[in-house]
């Protein structure tokens, strides 16, 4: 390309041409088979979701353990009602990260509260997702400080 | 009108967490998409490109040992690049302005926030495939169009020649 150029290419509708008519002309029922298709995949995220919870009740896990879970868990959380605790798992895993990529290990200590605050929004997500929100917000938040902190040290 | 033959659609996930990937190419499958293919980093996901005429790409955010963005880049400007053109969807779990912003720039064309839902997947396939955007090329940026909206009655400034031309088609922002 010439220095400076700057070219603009149409729109392609190669794809829509491909599918033979308009994507969003898609049967409802399809969106529906979807739905569908996402709670029978509920039972997998429980099975993950209970080896998450008892990997972090136990006292011999590893960080390390404790990461690979979070990593999975935090991804798919909110598609099955669990926000708060992704935010949680995402906060958690942010730290390692953190303190991994400069060659320290992660303090227990905020792994710890980071545990308690995952199990405490387990115990209330049901009955009180406000708080459950809140605790997230929180635990989440002074992480988040924790890391800046880190990096500014 | 005939439902569109969304089995003819291959598809690339691009996401090191098994548990995201089996999520997205259900949901996909459900929609009728049967070519799926998962690949966990960066490397593996150009090899597959290579070898593979992909549709659409759809990248998480955070990749181990690089992230979406850098991938997105190396498939626009890479001079080996084996779909510098493909639309990409890039996942996230964050929705703040830089890394949006990040990922613009980039070249992405859809940007999804987590939680995946059917119905939020379904919006940016629509989004990419009946309204596909301009395709920019300048010694500064390759990627979709980013200028979404046109605004009526813009005086300027204009940053392009072909800004402001009427024959040219040009969106004004």
């Amino acid at each position: 390309m010439a220095s400076g150029k700057v070219e603009i290419l149409a729109p392609s509708f190669s794809l829509q041409q491909k599918l033979g008519a308009p994507a969003k002309h898609m049967p409802p029922q399809r969106l529906q088979s979807a739905d569908n298709a996402l709670q029978s995949l509920a039972v997998g995220f429980d099975a993950l979701r209970s080896a998450f919870l008892q990997t972090l009740k136990s006292p011999q896990s590893t960080s390390e353990e404790i990461y690979q879970l979070a990593h999975e868990f935090r991804g798919i959380a909110g598609s099955f009602q669990r926000k708060s605790q992704g935010k949680i798992a995402d906060a958690l895993c942010r730290y390692v990260d953190a303190y991994r990529d400069a060659g320290h290990n992660p303090d227990a200590s905020v792994v710890n509260i980071l545990k308690n605050a995952l199990l405490a929004c387990e115990s209330v997500t049901m009955t009180d997702p406000y708080a459950s929100e809140k605790i997230a917000e929180a635990a989440c938040e002074a992480t988040l400080k924790k890391i800046d902190d880190f990096k500014k040290s | 009108m005939s439902a569109p033959r969304l089995e003819t659609l291959s598809i690339l996930i691009v996401d090191d967490s098994k548990h995201m990937c089996e999520l997205i190419s259900t949901m996909l499958r459900a929609f009728g998409v049967v070519h799926t293919a998962a690949c966990q980093d960066v490397n593996s996901a150009l090899t597959h490109l290579r070898q593979h005429n992909v549709d659409i790409v759809i990248t998480d955010f955070a990749l181990p040992a690089t992230n979406g963005v850098e991938f997105v880049h190396q498939l626009r400007w890479n001079s080996q690049s084996p779909a510098p053109f493909v639309p990409v969807l890039m996942v996230t779990g964050y929705s703040d302005r830089a890394r949006i912003e990040s990922a613009r720039d980039a070249g992405i064309n859809e940007f999804l926030v987590k939680p995946v839902t059917p119905r939020a997947l379904f919006d940016r396939l629509v989004a990419l495939i009946d309204s596909p955007r301009a395709f920019v090329r300048s010694p500064t940026y390759m990627g979709p169009d980013r200028r979404r909206r046109r605004v009526l009655g813009f005086k300027g400034p204009y940053r392009r020649n072909t800004d402001g031309n009427a024959d040219s088609g040009a969106l004004e922002v």
